[in-house]
């Protein structure tokens, strides 16, 4: 019921909110407004660390990515209004939410619970293909590949390419039809690893509202599961999100919210990006009632979140927002690099070593090869993920920093020709679901690697 | 590049990265005193200025608030001094072409796009934007009735790749092909995507698509302003 009220409260002033121009709350909420925030509460964020450990400087970006909460708010599209909330009702809001959710049923439940920066908590690992496109014959044997890994908490799912044969036109009937199927082919992987109550990340072949408002029903997905929304960069949301918040609201879904903040782009480097993906965390909050955040965010030439420019960014974020709410956030592992390479070890290792020390909750991936080549994607990328992060908590920043320089190292140059890698068939056997001897490895060397320049892997 | 107009070119420059747009039309009102042509000055200092601050953008040297200050400066130049300028001389400067672009439907992502819009613009292009979820048939229409060279589509989004093969298909079905070249861009495209649906180019980032559109109407014989 306290959900429904306030969901009335953020729908009013979608419509009751201050009309603005879409170019006005971009070049002055939002490009103006960062700009000025990180002058008032002198923030400066090097590139190296990457790994920061300066509460003092966490505390500034926090307090100035609530500034821009308040003094932005989102901005609705659809009705050129900003939805706004003043301090104390974000504070509120914020305070009030208890720090913890269960996803999933049964023995397959996981509850994941807010950490602090440097806590010893588990972290819960998600693990999926998150969207990256692939044809339908391969939807259940990628997924099973990850769903199988005991150290998955819960999954979220590749894209359907195709359905029946034919290509998926996102925003159309066609997007309905595909999101059916990805619905039946999930529960057949959960129920073919045994882990009937597993939670799936929902429906990633919604585009649109269309397919999610469709599958979250009695007969597809499950209010157990992990349903999306998500941000339009910059601090923008749409009665498409909204619809979507109204749906999984009334039938008893977690929300989980997500947004792309761009480096480079409106908001700036590196000390406008950490203040705007604060201001994000706490508006999917409050705005799309997620119970879970993720932030993103995608480097403006190279799309992935593992650019070195970005990480001090990420972290310096991540351990404001963790040190200062108890809310669920995440970071999105994206890295250039795709299955089959040493490099996406590397770059998926550096990110999460940034996260788990920052205070995360739950670690998502990997979107390999920036999620946008068909099919490259494995579920060794999540157990990798898995055993990187669990060896992280409890570690100290600096320690993570160190290793994290080491890691950088090894790919910073990759980025403007990255390695894709190979497809899952080519990478896994499809008869036992097992990597190819030449990944496997692969991976155990990084393992290695990792050990030798300090991370207790178990 | 026109040597003597060198000291010009670095004094825009330096205003550019102040984004005083007063300072910048009070540097147009000075060059065209002394006695450069309104068509000299843009040609020879303010395009190649232009390119100076794309290039900046492309590696980042500077991010979108300082090149969206820079376009203020510049269309404050333009419209105070050099078009006013231009039609008092009779000279005319020739527009680079013509693009009607949009995020394709099932995408309400836009913020790429918007910086390509803001690039092309600035190099002289004239945009036409449908913003974003446009459908196939209606990219055809706009650049029937604009009469555009360029057909521009974006998408972030895989699963709104098909509706880019869509235009391709819909302008053969209608015989309209050879009349429009068509580009894309935007995070789930490549120049493999591009070769499969046989469209005209890709533009990896806003610097890439202005590269792109130059190339293409050097050599369109599509009309020109």
């Amino acid at each position: 019921m306290k959900n429904r009220t306030w969901m009335l409260d953020v729908l009013d002033r979608a419509e009751e909110g201050p009309i603005t121009l879409e170019k006005e709350f971009d070049r002055v909420f939002v490009a103006q407004g960062i700009a000025d925030l990180v002058a008032k509460y002198r923030i400066r964020i090097p590139k190296d660390p990457y790994i920061p450990f300066d509460d003092d400087l966490a505390d500034r970006v926090f307090q100035a990515g609530l500034d821009l909460a308040v003094n932005a708010g989102l901005y609705c599209i659809s009705t050129k209004r900003r939805i706004t909330f003043s301090r104390a009702e974000i504070e509120r809001r914020v305070a009030d939410f208890p720090g913890q959710i269960t996803l999933g049923e049964g023995e397959d439940a996981c509850t994941v619970r807010a950490r602090r920066p440097e806590d010893a908590g588990r972290i819960a690992i998600v693990g999926g293909a998150y969207g990256t496109p692939v044809p339908e014959e391969l939807f259940v044997p990628i997924m099973l590949s990850y769903a199988q890994e005991p150290v998955v908490d819960w999954i979220d799912n590749a894209t359907l390419s195709t359905v029946y044969g034919r290509p998926v036109r996102g925003g159309t009937c066609w997007e309905l039809l595909a999101c059916w199927e990805e619905a039946e082919k999930s529960f057949e992987v959960i129920r073919r690893v045994g882990r009937p109550g597993l939670a799936i990340g929902c429906a990633e072949t919604s585009t649109s509202d269309l397919g999610e408002l469709t599958t979250t029903n009695s007969q597809a997905f499950r209010p157990i599961d992990w349903h999306h929304t998500c941000l339009s960069s910059e601090l923008k949301t749409t009665y498409d999100q909204l619809n979507k918040v109204v749906h999984f609201t009334r039938t008893g879904c977690h929300v989980h919210s997500f947004c792309d903040p761009i480096y480079g782009g409106l908001i700036g480097g590196r000390e406008g990006m950490a203040v705007s993906i604060v201001a994000d965390l706490l508006l999917m909050h409050v705005v799309h009632l997620a119970s879970t955040v993720n932030p993103g965010p995608s480097h403006l030439r190279y799309s992935a979140s593992t650019h070195p420019d970005m990480m001090s960014s990420i972290s310096v974020a991540l351990q404001a927002t963790n040190r200062n709410t108890k809310l669920l956030t995440s970071a999105f592992l994206r890295p250039a690099s795709g299955p089959g390479t040493k490099t996406i070890l590397y770059e998926t290792a550096a990110l999460a070593l940034a996260a788990a020390t920052a205070g995360c909750a739950f670690m998502e991936g990997v979107q390999s090869a920036t999620g946008t080549h068909e099919a490259h994607c494995s579920g060794l990328e999540a157990r990798f993920v898995g055993e990187v992060c669990h060896a992280a908590e409890g570690m100290s920043r600096q320690q993570a920093n160190d290793i994290a320089r080491q890691l950088i190292a090894r790919y910073a140059d990759i980025f403007d020709d990255p390695p894709i890698g190979r497809p899952f068939p080519e990478v896994y056997d499809l008869r036992t679901l097992k990597p190819t001897t030449e990944w496997q490895g692969m991976y155990e060397e990084v393992e290695q690697e990792l050990v030798s320049m300090g991370l207790r892997l178990a | 590049m026109q040597s003597d107009l060198g000291p010009m070119r670095a004094e825009l420059l330096a205003i550019l990265e102040t984004g005083d747009s007063s300072a910048g039309v009070e540097w147009a009102q000075r060059a065209l005193a002394s006695g450069i042509p309104p068509l000299n000055l843009f040609e020879g200092c303010i395009s190649p200025v232009l390119d100076e601050v794309g290039r900046r953008f492309q590696c980042l040297e500077i991010f979108l608030p300082e090149l969206l200050e820079s376009a203020e400066v510049i269309q404050a130049i333009m419209d105070n001094e050099i078009t006013p300028a231009l039609k008092a001389s009779q000279e005319k400067r020739t527009a680079q072409g013509k693009v009607v672009i949009g995020t394709v439907k099932g995408d309400l992502h836009d913020i790429g796009k918007n910086m390509v819009i803001l690039m092309l613009e600035l190099n002289g292009f004239d945009v036409t934007d449908l913003g974003t979820d446009v459908a196939p048939a209606d990219f055809i229409e706009m650049a029937q009735k604009g009469k555009s060279d360029i057909i521009a589509l974006s998408a972030i989004l895989t699963t709104s790749l098909p509706h880019m093969g869509n235009v391709i298909e819909l302008l053969n079905g209608f015989g309209l092909r050879d009349q429009f070249k068509v580009i894309i861009g935007g995070a789930a495209t490549s120049q493999a995507y591009a070769d499969k649906i046989g469209v005209d180019g890709y533009g990896r980032d806003a610097a890439t698509a202005v590269e792109l559109c130059r190339r293409i109407c050097s050599v369109s014989p599509a009309t020109r302003a």
